[in-house]
Formats: C-alpha cells, structure tokens, sequence
C-alpha cells in the first residue's frame, strides 16, 4: 500500500484544503487527520498526530531559530540596517547601477545577521526602494533586485531556513551553515553582474565617484560593531567554538549590548516588542513545520521515497537528468506552496532519493533542497516575494514579474552549480572540518 | 465587542504574554549556557532541556495567538480569483477546518500526555506532562478562537457584508499614475 492510498486520502484533500485558502499548516494537518482516520491504513495511528507534532519542536537544534528570529527583530528596532546602507553605499555605490548593487550588498550583511527573507524585504526594501526611485532606477527594477536579493537572506548563514531543516533532516546545522556561504556569495554576485548590465543598457541610476578610502574606512568604523554580529558569529559556528544556537544566544545579548552602549537607542519597549515578533515569526514556522512533520511521516511509512526513486529511475537512468527534473520540481512546486512546509515535505522524501539513491552528499542536497525552493519565492506568477515587494515598490506585479525575470535566470544559473558542481557547496564545509 | 470577545482578547493576550516570556527564557538561558561554559568553564546540565521546554511553549501558544488573528500564512492567490460571497464562504471553510483540526489534535493529545506520565525531564526532575499539556491547551485555544471568527463570518454573510471579505494580504494597492509607465525596453 503506497501511493494508492497516499493519494485520494492524504495529497488530494492536501491540494483541495491549499486551494480553497486553507491556512498552510491547518491544511497539511487536516490532510494527516483524514489519511489517518479514512484511509483504512493501519499504520500510522491517529495518536501520532500530537505525538509527532511535539517531537518536531523539542529539538535543541531549533532553538536557535527564535535567537536569530529575535537578534533580526532588535537588529531592525534598533535601525541598524542604515549602518549596512551606508557602508555598502562606500563600497559599491561609485558604481554603474550603484544603488542596486548597494541593495544587494546590504541583503548580503543582513544575511548574515538575520536570515529572513522576508524581514530583508521589509526593511532594505522599504529605506532603499525609494532611494533608487529618486536617482531613476525603474519601480519594478527597484523591487526585482530587492525581491532577488532578498533570498540570499536564507542562504548565507545564519539562516533560519537551515535551522529548520538541519533539525528535520539530521544533517549538521553547523555544516549547512559553511556549505551555504559560497553559494550565497556566488547568488549576490551573479546579481550584481546583472543589475550593473541592466543598468549599463537602460542608462539607470546617478553616477557617483569613489569617495576614497578614508571616506569607505569611517562608513567601516561606524557600521563595525554592526559588521561584528555576522563576522564573529559565523565564525565561532563554523570554527566549532560554539552550537549554532549558543552563537544565536550570544548574538541577541551582543545586539542589546551594541543598543544600550554603542548606539544608545535601546529601550525596553523595544526589546518587548521584538520578543513579540519573535513569538509570532517562530510559531508561524514552527507550526507548519510540526504539522508536516507528521505530513513526510506518513509518506515514509508508506515507502512513497522508494515509489518516488523507483519512478524517477523508470524515467532516467542518467544522473544528470534526474537531477535536472527535480530541480524543475522545485521552482513549480516552490510557485505554489510555501517553501517551508515544502522543505519539511519534499526533504524526507527526496533524501533517500537524491543521498542514498544518486550518491550526493548530504550537504550539497540541503542547499540544492533549499536555494531550488526558495527560488519558487520568486517565480511568477505566485511567487510570494513578488507580491510582497510589489506594493513597497508601488508598481504592478506584471511589471515585477517581468523584471524580475534577468535576475531569477541568474540565480537558476547558480543552482545548476550547487547541484552539479560539488565543490560549491563542499569546499568550505570540508576546509572547516565538517567533511572529513 | 461581547463580552465573548473581550474574553477571547484577554485570553490571547495572555497566550502572547506567556510566550513571549517564553522566548525572553529562551534567550536568557542560552546565554547562561554560553557563560557558564565558556567563562565559568562549567557547563550547565539541566539549560538545554529547560529551553526545549520553554520552545514547545512558545510555538504552541503563539500558534493559538495566530489562530486569533488569523494570521497564518495560507495561498490566497486562487481564492482571490472568486468573487465576494465565494470568498466569504472560503473563509469561513477556513475557520472551520482550523476547528476541526484543532480538535482532533485535542482529543489525540490526551493519549501523547498520559503516555509516559510518570516520566521526569532529565536535569529538571518536572513531570513532562507539564510540557505536553501545552498542546491540549493550545489546541482547546485554537478550537475557541476558530469558533468564534466562524461566527463572526457567519454574521457578516447573514448581512451581507462583503467588505469584511477583502483578497488577502498580498492584494495590491492601487498604483500610483506614474508608476504605470512600462520600463524601458532593453
């Protein structure tokens, strides 16, 4: 009994509950609920609903979630982004298409502070999307290159997204966190190559001149104890000094040190309120991932993986072509459903497939896992950043959706490395140790 | 607002407030273990366990402070295709499979937090039914405030109130004139 049963009675209502504009988690819920009492299957049992959904969030691994959650909440009520602005701004702003390359840039900080993809919309978008409108970057250029970047979020570490599924599929979050660097790098490179040809061929943006090194040197000063989050924290995680989460507790009480001494605009309404967010952000994830804990449970009890690895095969015997297929999966899967709850569903299911069937390392099928889904978060006509990124930019997703287009091939060119090039993903997990 | 809807701010407020303290745990104790370890250079046995403890809570009560605003996330793009009525029926199917839901993670939780009853957290020596109730006590938070905004649904579609029925989030704003103008070709 496998996919006979899995399909009317877990996928169908699944589909049915998603489109009718059923909450993400209630409707991968629901879908267990009614495989477990309609199906007939005697394995599960109904009981392993709770059961598996509290053992999805007692791990120790998460518990850094709510810490980078929490030190990206007071990082943005503090208004330490403009210290990243104006830094980046020095940097790579005397160049062509400037502007956009200081948005990209400052995604790649904030990154490496906050690992949301959706906070980085919010608060670069916001401050810098107007900027680039007044020096006469178009208004859907504006939100693709911020939609674009706005991934990277989740890809340089720490990232949330790794977190979760480092946690969910038992592969070190330590190790996830050097094997995205590269990738997350190449991702704001590959960017800025085409926001600077976009920019050449439109004739967009002022030009501004370098204004020397004393001048790059002070923005440095002035966002270093910004910089130090990023710097020491991937650092010490990468090093093996301290646990992904112990570096999320270190970062929140060096952020409230940096608001009360450096910057001196700490307040305890503040604090408050970020640990609010934090509630809300971390429970909005963790929620969805518990119910599709139990969704890929329920998949792995009935040999789905195996069904999957076996049609795949019956498709392809090339490596290459598997590989190929199931990235395509993932940017259409990734248009439609949330990429989280993707993540949680499709991992379990693909890992058998891809590490044990195809021989990839683990590593390297995270990533491929992680930047193929998340790029679902930018491919017209759902993709969620494009809806978010289109009213701050107060253009029409027809627009931003065409725009965005130059930059989702880019990132598309990336992936066929992460997933056909080991070394992108390997090499510096393998110079820190985490590969032996 | 009625006195049930008064009740049913205070009670996710309190949810909210619980997990909030929750998280402000969370942070605390993790850094304990930081300075514990590495300065003190004498680790803490029981801070890894409390933490996992406090996390449960967190996401569980504010899972139920999401339900009471209904801020989960969800595709709207599909529904967003209907019209009003339809839509307000979509929402209210919403609430009601969030109830259903709910409720049968309320019934099966009663077999998770007896199992293993007498057990006590490593380090902590506290019965772990005191960490499992959460679910219970989420799901029956998560069973109320999906009753109650089905009601209100129902009234708004009794009255015809369509307004209340807006697409969702993602709906865009009406843009402004200039910003219109198609981009310049390559």
């Amino acid at each position: 009994m496998g996919m006979e049963v899995i399909g009317p009675f877990l996928m169908l209502p699944f589909v049915v509950f998603l489109v009718l504009g059923i909450p993400v988690a209630v409707a991968i819920g629901l879908s267990c609920v009614s495989f477990l009492t309609l199906s007939g299957a005697p394995i599960p049992p109904l009981s392993l609903l709770a059961t598996e959904m509290y053992d999805s969030v007692a791990k120790y691994a998460l518990l850094a979630l709510p810490m980078f959650v929490l030190t990206g909440e007071l990082f943005n009520r503090l208004n330490l982004t403009d210290k990243l602005i104006d830094l980046a701004r020095a940097m790579v702003g005397w160049l062509r298409g400037g502007l956009a390359h200081v948005n990209i840039l400052t995604s790649m900080f904030f990154a490496g502070i906050s690992g949301s993809i959706f906070g980085d919309i919010a608060s670069i978008g916001t401050v810098l999307i107007p900027s680039m409108v007044r020096e006469r970057y178009g208004r859907a250029f504006s939100a693709a290159v911020t939609a674009s970047s706005s991934i990277i979020g989740a890809i340089i570490p720490p990232s949330t997204v790794m977190i979760i599924i480092g946690a969910h599929l038992d592969i070190s979050v330590g190790g996830l966190f050097a094997a995205g660097m590269l990738p997350g790098i190449l991702i704001g490179l590959a960017l800025m190559i085409t926001a600077f040809v976009i920019s050449s061929l439109r004739g967009y943006g002022e030009m501004h001149r370098f204004e020397g090194p004393i001048a790059l040197g002070i923005s440095l000063a002035k966002a270093a104890p910004t910089l130090l989050i990023p710097v020491g924290l991937i650092s010490g995680i990468l090093l093996g000094i301290f646990t992904p989460t112990e570096g999320g507790a270190a970062a929140v009480i060096y952020t409230l040190v940096v608001g009360a001494v450096v910057y001196r605009n700490l307040t305890f309404d503040k604090i408050w309120a970020a640990l609010r967010s934090t509630v809300v952000v971390t429970a909005s994830a963790l929620f969805i991932v518990s119910t599709a804990f139990v969704f890929s449970r329920i998949m792995t009890f009935h040999r789905v993986p195996q069904e999957l690895l076996d049609l795949l095969l019956s498709i392809s015997d090339q490596r290459w072509l598997i590989i190929l297929i199931v990235l395509v999966f993932f940017i259409i899967v990734g248009t439609f459903m949330d990429a989280l709850a993707n993540m949680i569903i499709l991992g379990p299911l693909l890992y058998p497939v891809m590490v044990g069937g195809l021989g990839m390392h683990e590593l390297q099928f995270g990533m491929m896992l992680i930047v193929g889904l998340l790029l679902g978060l930018l491919t017209p006509p759902l993709g969620i950043c494009l809806f978010m990124v289109t009213p701050i930019a107060r253009t029409t997703l027809g627009q931003t959706t065409a725009a965005v287009l130059p930059f989702l091939a880019a990132e598309f060119v990336v992936l066929l490395l992460i997933a056909y090039v080991p070394a992108v993903t390997l090499t510096i997990p393998r110079w820190v140790g985490f590969i032996s | 607002m009625s006195a049930i809807d008064t009740a049913l701010r205070r009670v996710e407020a309190i949810a909210l407030f619980v997990a909030a303290l929750c998280a402000a745990l969370i942070a605390i104790v993790m850094g304990a273990q930081v300075f514990w370890r590495y300065v003190l250079v004498e680790p803490l046995l029981w801070s890894e366990r409390l933490s996992v403890y406090a996390l449960v809570w967190l996401v569980f009560l504010g899972a139920a402070v999401i339900t009471a605003r209904w801020d989960h996330v969800a595709i709207g793009s599909f529904v967003d295709l209907l019209p009003a009525p339809l839509r307000a029926i979509a929402a209210l199917l919403g609430k009601l499979a969030m109830a259903v839901f709910a409720l049968a993670v309320l019934i099966v939780s009663f077999d998770n937090l007896l199992t293993g009853a007498h057990a006590r957290a490593p380090a902590l020596g506290i019965s772990t039914v005191w960490v499992k109730a959460i679910i219970s006590v989420s799901a029956a938070a998560m069973v109320l405030f999906s009753v109650a905004l089905a009601i209100r649904d129902l009234r708004n579609i009794a009255r015809r109130r369509w307004d209340q029925f807006p697409r969702t989030a993602r709906d865009l704003p009406d843009p402004r004139p200039e910003t219109t103008e198609p981009e310049r070709p390559l």
